[in-house]
C-alpha cells in the first residue's frame, strides 16, 4: 500500500468519524424541550450525500475551467478584432477554434453531466424527502415560525436568517458551504428549515440547468458544429456557454449571504405575553 | 240593555286599550331614535391629534356599551394619530387599551391578541393560527402567502410607522421571507413524487 493510498483511507475514515460525531450532535440538539415534534433534517445520508455533490462539482469544475476560459478568451478575441461577417483568413481560423474549443466542452459536460446529474438527484430526493416527513408532515406553519423565530426549545439564542433570491455562485463552494453549515450546525438550530430548504431549491435549480445544458448538447450534434465552419457563430453556441457558466459559477459570490444564515441576534419581548398567541 | 251597554263598554275599554298601546309603542320608538341620536353624538371621534387624548377620549367612550360598536372605527382612528407622533410607548398604549377591551367585554380576547398580533409582533398570527400539518396547509399557499403580505403591511405601520421600531420590523421582514421560502420548498417536497 502506497503511502497516497493510505493517506486517502485515513482521510476517508476521518470524514466518516466527523460525520458521525456531527449526526449524533443534531439529533440530541433536536430534542424539543416542550414536547413539541423532534426534526432530524439533516441525518448522516444527507450530510454524506452533501459531501459527494461538493466533490462532483468540484471535479467538474476543475474539468470545465480550462476549456471555458480558452473559449472566452477567444471569443473575446473575434469580437475586439470586428470578424463578424469578415471572410478573412484569420476570422476563418478564429472561428474555427471557437467551435473547437466549444466541442471540448460539450464533450466535458457529456462526460460529466450523468456524474452530476446522479449527485444532485440523490441529494434533492433525500433533502426532499426529509422536509416532507419533517417538516411537511410532523411540523405546522406556526411550527416553522417557532423554529425560525427561535422560541421552538425556549433555550439559545434567537436568530435571524437572511436567504439569497435564487442560487449564485460557484457550484462546488456552494455545496461545499452547505456541507460546512450543516457540520458546524449547531450555532443556527432555529435556521435549520431554511437551510435545508436552500439545499433542496438550489438542489433542484441546478438539475433544472443540467437539464437545459443537456437539451442544448443533445441539439448539436458534433457533425454540425464542425460543419459550421465557415458560417457565424449562433446564438445557440452563446446560450449554451452562458448557461453552463451560471452552472458551474453563477453571478456572483454569495458566500456572505449565506454564511448569515442564524448569526444574528434577536430579543424576546415578554411584556406583552397575554396579547401574544404562542 | 244592561249587556249592550256592558258590551259597549268592554269596546270602549278595549279600544282605549289598543290606543293607548300605540300611543306607548310611538312613544318608545321615538325615545329609542332619540337615545339612538345621543349615543351617535356621545360615540364619535372627535379628531385630536394628541396621542394619549386620543386614547383616553377612546377610552373613555369604550365605558358606554352603547359605543362598543365603534371599537374598530376607534382603533382605526388611533392608529392614524399614533402615526403622528411615533415611538415605543404607543405599543404601550395599544396594549392597555386592548386590555381593558377585553376586561369590557367590547372584544374578546383573541380579537385582542389577533390585533396586537397583528401589527405589533414581529411573527405572523396568520401563521399562527393554522392548525393542520404544513403537507395540509400548504396546498392553500396563496391565500397563505395573501394573508402574510397583508399582515406584512399592518405590521410596517403598527412596529415601524407607529412603534418606530425599525429591528422590530426587520426580523418581521425576515420571517416574512424565510418563511415563505421554507413554505415554498415544503410545498415543492410535498407535492412532489420522490
Amino acid at each position: 500500500m502506497n503511502t497516497q493510498t493510505l493517506t486517502q483511507i485515513l482521510r476517508g475514515a476521518a470524514v466518516a468519524a466527523l460525520v458521525a460525531a456531527q449526526s449524533s450532535a443534531w439529533a440530541i440538539q433536536q430534542k424539543t424541550a416542550d414536547g413539541r415534534p423532534q426534526i432530524n433534517l439533516f441525518p448522516t445520508s444527507v450530510v454524506e450525500s452533501l459531501s459527494e455533490a461538493s466533490q462532483a462539482a468540484r471535479d467538474m469544475e476543475t474539468d470545465m475551467y480550462q476549456v471555458v476560459a480558452e473559449l472566452e478568451k477567444q471569443k473575446e478575441v473575434y469580437e475586439r478584432t470586428q470578424c463578424n461577417g469578415s471572410t478573412d483568413k484569420g476570422c476563418t481560423q478564429l472561428r474555427k477554434n471557437i467551435r473547437r474549443a466549444y466541442k471540448d466542452m460539450l464533450d466535458v459536460m457529456k462526460e460529466r453531466i450523468p456524474t452530476m446529474r446522479a449527485t444532485l438527484n440523490n441529494t434533492s430526493d433525500m433533502m426532499g424527502t426529509r422536509i416532507r416527513s419533517e417538516l411537511g408532515r410532523k411540523m405546522t406553519p406556526g411550527d416553522i415560525q417557532r423554529t425560525l423565530a427561535g422560541r421552538a426549545t425556549k433555550s439559545g439564542l434567537p436568530t435571524v436568517s437572511t436567504r439569497p433570491s435564487a442560487r449564485q455562485g460557484k457550484l462546488s463552494k456552494m455545496f461545499s458551504r452547505y456541507y460546512e453549515l450543516v457540520r458546524r450546525g449547531d450555532k443556527q438550530g432555529q435556521s435549520l428549515p431554511v437551510l435545508a430548504s436552500q439545499i433542496y431549491i438550489d438542489s433542484m435549480e441546478s438539475l433544472d440547468y443540467l437539464d437545459l445544458i443537456e437539451a442544448e448538447i443533445g441539439s448539436q450534434s458534433t457533425e454540425l458544429v464542425l460543419e459550421l465552419e465557415w458560417g457565424e457563430l449562433t446564438d445557440q453556441l452563446t446560450t449554451t456557454v452562458s448557461e453552463v457558466k451560471t452552472l458551474l459559477w453563477g453571478e456572483g459570490d454569495s458566500g456572505t449571504e449565506i454564511l448569515d444564515v442564524g448569526l444574528a441576534e434577536e430579543t424576546v419581548e415578554e411584556s406583552y405575553s397575554d396579547l401574544l398567541l404562542d | 240593555m244592561n249587556r249592550i251597554s256592558q258590551k259597549a263598554r268592554l269596546n270602549f275599554s278595549g279600544r282605549r286599550g289598543l290606543w293607548l298601546a300605540a300611543i306607548g309603542a310611538l312613544l318608545a320608538l321615538s325615545g329609542c331614535a332619540s337615545q339612538s341620536i345621543d349615543n351617535s353624538a356621545f360615540c364619535q371621534f372627535n379628531y385630536t391629534k394628541n396621542v394619549d387624548e386620543a386614547f383616553a377620549q377612546v377610552s373613555n367612550k369604550l365605558d358606554s356599551s352603547a359605543c362598543h360598536y365603534y371599537f374598530d372605527d376607534y382603533m382605526q382612528e388611533l392608529l392614524t394619530i399614533a402615526k403622528g407622533a411615533p415611538g415605543r410607548d404607543n405599543q404601550e398604549r395599544f396594549a392597555n387599551l386592548l386590555r381593558s377591551s377585553i376586561d369590557r367585554g367590547v372584544i374578546s380576547k383573541r380579537q385582542g391578541q389577533e390585533i396586537f398580533g397583528q401589527y405589533f409582533d414581529t411573527e405572523f398570527y396568520a401563521v399562527k393560527v393554522m392548525q393542520r400539518n404544513n403537507c395540509a396547509s400548504l396546498q392553500n399557499k396563496p391565500a397563505i402567502y395573501a394573508s402574510m403580505k397583508r399582515e406584512l403591511r399592518m405590521k410596517k405601520q403598527g412596529l415601524l410607522d407607529i412603534s418606530n421600531d425599525a429591528q422590530g420590523f426587520r426580523r418581521a421582514q425576515s420571517h416574512y421571507e424565510n418563511m415563505q421560502h421554507v413554505f415554498d420548498a415544503v410545498a415543492l417536497a410535498c407535492t412532489r413524487d420522490i
